[in-house]
């Protein structure tokens, strides 16, 4: 009887416990789990690249209200498209000006918007791998971003997310699993090493690709082949990937498929030559931003240094020394990679966009334009016994003085403005 | 041993009681220090209840469930860096890591949202997101200058009042300015969530740039925003010439960073921006305006051929379309872009004027791409502060 009493009476605690938890755990929300991707691009000239991506907890806006000839496309891993859509080109703006209502006609006011930075703000989708842009105008793709390594920095951080718990549950599905059955039979052994044979390869192929992500690729542009070849076997062993090619057109067809790190270009090339190359190249959005090292036998000439100055990272000369031009492709390699660490840490001390790039783009300016005028061979003749060439030349040599001495002003100045910023911070200065 | 001489059904039970038992007591004999969460309002430091934690990102309960108001416990957790997220609404959310034996108590801070939401039955899912932006400037145009306008950022009434104001007069009231030759569903008003947004420590600016400025603090508060409002109190003075700063004006910086600043007192304003804003609509006066084909379902086309032939497709006129110009003759202003809609019409900056059969037809489009949630009504109750995600109020 006293066995019947205690059981009854674990029974009913038992009971109360099991009901307590629902109780106890009432959600008078539910979970919310939303989450956004905000893909941050900077944007000069038509031309964009991704900045910044993130994922984080919050709400998208609505994209299916939006219209206007830029493309923006999710993809998944299998580059399936998970969603597109289309808006408007950054900066657009429309102002009005109002006169006396029912007397005079308003007056309207726009702003040009060349650069700046735009955030594109995307629902997550389980599955995406991949954002790119594209301008439906031009059918040209003007940004990608591999959005990989930031959901899984998420991950990381918020492992018990369903949208994470399904994305391990998925990774751990492709994987086979080890507890599977051994293999019984002669066939099923010969199966599994096969198997793991593939496993093996693909894994040993994947390092070999990630390896050579990891690389930086140079375009090697020139008509000559011996010095194509010397360049391109003497580069591979420095550790890059090469590419080459043997005119101004094939380069652009190569472009078309594939965006390098650095191209070298020879000048003298037919029948496109060097210059007409790099005219294209930076006319096109898509590639504006890869720098170019020109190659050749003879000194600029003033009006090219002042036509292509701009648009070029660095001059080489012919004959070169192998290890020099080594150097150089370093050199520009590595000032892009400073300036790209040095802007996550400007981001963090709220230094404006607008005002690291424009250092940026001086420090490169500067650079270039002093190696030009050390390389220009103007006659120093006076000026009343110049002719005109030679007085366009001059001419042309002191406005390149003038201008590097300006942005030197101003860089310095920028510099100080932000390294002032940093300091603040305690984030490490700018020394470029 | 005495309870195993029993029957066999009571030994049963009694195996049931023991393994459910010991289920039950495992979390407690496991010897680990659990974690106490304690939330708090980041101001006031007063524990906060009915806030909701997540651990490591999964949902772990809220903290009205535990018998200490603020506070929640994680029984079980493995050593290393964990991450305890809050939300709670009327609050933005906040995420603190802490690493697990060394801190067995969490303090995870959060701060009152400034958004308050103008729905009294919340915000609906999927509807479209219009949040008003107080303005601490306005601008004088008989002495070209901007001026210092504290009255919203003094006066929050006053502010939400304008508020409801510009949305009766100009959202809620949408079909009397659209054409009836393509009438608005007769749900539209629930396709929009309204909502403002107060701090007054941290005004915008107006009249700084064409479509003003907000501070950065609240892109990243709200990310859900399909169009900001800066709403000024009014515009001074008469206008002379082009020296003076816009009245009105839209800038579109990207999906979700739509803005454009209007005039409280001018609603006529408040439509024509909103046209571009939200709709997506052109300008079709004849000026220094940003012009393009604004496909699909445009107000304005690159040529005659293509205004005509939309219209054909729509059953509008085609001989009503014409080039954008001015009105006086020969006309000093002319761009190579064409319109349909009759005057007066919103877009030419008409005032008293109407959507065209064009405009409304894309009004209609982009309302049909919002997916109509809860029914939304104003006026029927005051504002709450609002979670800073839609739908969780």
């Amino acid at each position: 009887m006293i066995m019947r009493w205690i059981v009854i009476s674990c029974l009913v605690l038992i009971l109360a416990g099991v009901l307590c938890i629902p109780v106890a755990g009432a959600q008078p929300l539910p979970p919310n789990y939303d989450k956004i991707l905000q893909i941050h691009l900077d944007y000069q000239d038509n031309a964009y690249s991704v900045s910044f991506v993130e994922v984080r907890y919050g709400e998208a806006p609505n994209l299916d209200i939006l219209s206007g000839p830029l493309e923006g496309t999710i993809l998944d891993s299998n580059g399936n498209v998970l969603k597109s859509f289309s808006f408007q080109d950054p900066g657009t703006t429309y102002g009005i000006i109002a006169g006396i209502p029912g007397e005079s006609t308003p007056l309207g006011y726009t702003e040009p918007s060349s650069s700046g930075e735009m955030i594109v703000t995307l629902p997550y989708l389980q599955g995406m791998q991949t954002f790119t842009l594209s301008d439906s105008r031009t059918g040209s793709m003007l940004a990608s971003a591999d959005l990989g390594p930031q959901i899984t920095a998420f991950c990381a951080d918020y492992s018990e997310d369903p949208d994470c718990l399904a994305l391990s549950a998925a990774s751990a599905a492709a994987v086979p699993s080890r507890s599977a059955q051994p293999a019984a039979d002669s066939t099923s052994l010969l199966f599994a090493a096969l198997f793991s044979a593939a496993v093996l390869v693909a894994a040993a192929m994947a390092i070999r690709t990630l390896r050579q992500r990891m690389k930086k690729v140079v375009l090697i542009v020139d008509d000559d082949p011996e010095i194509t070849n010397i360049v391109d076997i003497f580069l591979r062993t420095k550790g890059y990937v090469t590419l080459t090619a043997a005119s101004g057109v094939a380069c652009l067809e190569i472009l078309k498929k594939q965006v390098p790190h650095v191209i070298l270009l020879d000048v003298f090339m037919t029948p496109m030559d060097g210059w007409q190359t790099l005219g294209k190249i930076k006319k096109n959005p898509a590639l504006m931003r890869i720098p170019v090292m020109m190659l050749t036998a003879s000194p600029i000439s003033p009006d090219k240094a002042k036509q292509y100055g701009i648009c070029i990272a660095d001059y080489i000369t012919k004959p070169f020394q192998l290890e020099h031009l080594a150097a150089a492709i370093d050199s520009v390699i590595r000032q892009r990679e400073m300036v790209r660490e040095t802007f996550a840490l400007a981001r963090k001390a709220g230094i404006e966009r607008e005002k690291f790039c424009e250092l940026a783009t001086l420090t490169r300016r500067i650079s270039v334009d002093k190696k030009i005028l050390g390389m220009l061979e103007v006659p120093k003749v006076p000026v009343a016994q110049a002719s005109m060439d030679t007085l366009n030349d001059m001419l042309v040599v002191d406005y390149i003085h003038v201008k590097t001495d300006m942005n030197e002003t101003r860089a310095r100045q920028l510099r100080n403005e932000i390294n002032t910023a940093l300091k603040k911070k305690g984030l490490p200065e700018v020394d470029w | 041993m005495t309870y195993l001489s029993g029957t066999g059904k009571t030994r049963w039970i009694i195996a049931f009681i023991l393994v459910l038992t010991f289920t039950y007591t495992i979390p407690a004999a496991s010897g680990q220090t659990p974690v106490s969460v304690v939330v708090r309002d980041a101001s006031t430091k007063e524990n906060l209840g009915s806030a909701q934690v997540y651990f490591d990102g999964g949902y772990l309960g809220d903290t009205s469930s535990s018998n200490e108001t603020g506070i929640i416990i994680i029984p079980d957790v493995n050593p290393g860096t964990h991450t305890v997220r809050v939300t709670r609404p009327g609050y933005n959310e906040n995420t603190t890591k802490f690493d697990y034996p060394a801190e067995t108590t969490v303090e995870v801070l959060i701060s009152k949202n400034a958004l308050v939401s103008l729905n009294p039955n919340g915000p609906s899912p999927n509807a479209i997101n219009i949040v008003f932006y107080p303005s601490s400037t306005s601008y004088s145009c008989t002495d070209n200058e901007k001026v210092y306008a504290p009255d919203y950022i003094d006066n929050e009434t006053l502010f939400r009042d304008d508020v409801l104001n510009v949305i009766n007069n100009t959202y809620l009231n949408l079909d009397q300015f659209t054409s009836p030759a393509d009438p608005l569903p007769a749900d539209y008003r629930s396709s929009f969530n309204f909502y403002y947004y107060y701090d007054p420590s941290s005004p915008a600016d107006a009249f700084s740039g064409c479509s003003g400025s907000i501070p950065e603090g609240y892109w990243d508060n709200v990310t859900f925003s399909d169009v900001v409002v800066i709403l000024y109190p009014a515009y001074h003075g008469i206008y002379a010439n082009a020296t003076c700063q816009p009245t009105g004006c839209t800038q579109i910086y990207g999906p979700g960073q739509s803005q454009m600043k209007a005039p409280a007192n001018q609603e006529w304003i408040v439509r024509l921006e909103t046209g571009h804003a939200l709709f997506g609509l052109d300008d079709t006066f004849c000026g220094e305006t940003y012009y393009w084909q604004n496909e699909p379902y445009p107000n304005v086309w690159t040529s005659l051929a293509s205004c005509q032939s939309d219209a054909q497709a729509h059953n509008r006129d085609p001989s009503l379309c014409r080039q954008i110009e001015s009105a006086d003759s020969p006309p000093s202003c002319v761009r190579n872009f064409w319109q349909w809609d009759p005057q007066p019409d919103v877009m030419s900056g008409s005032f008293g004027g109407t959507f065209g059969d064009a405009a409304t037809q894309r009004i209609n489009y982009v309302l049909s791409q919002a997916h109509v949630g809860i029914q939304a009504q104003l006026g029927t109750g005051g504002p709450s502060r609002s979670s800073s995600q839609p739908g969780a109020g």
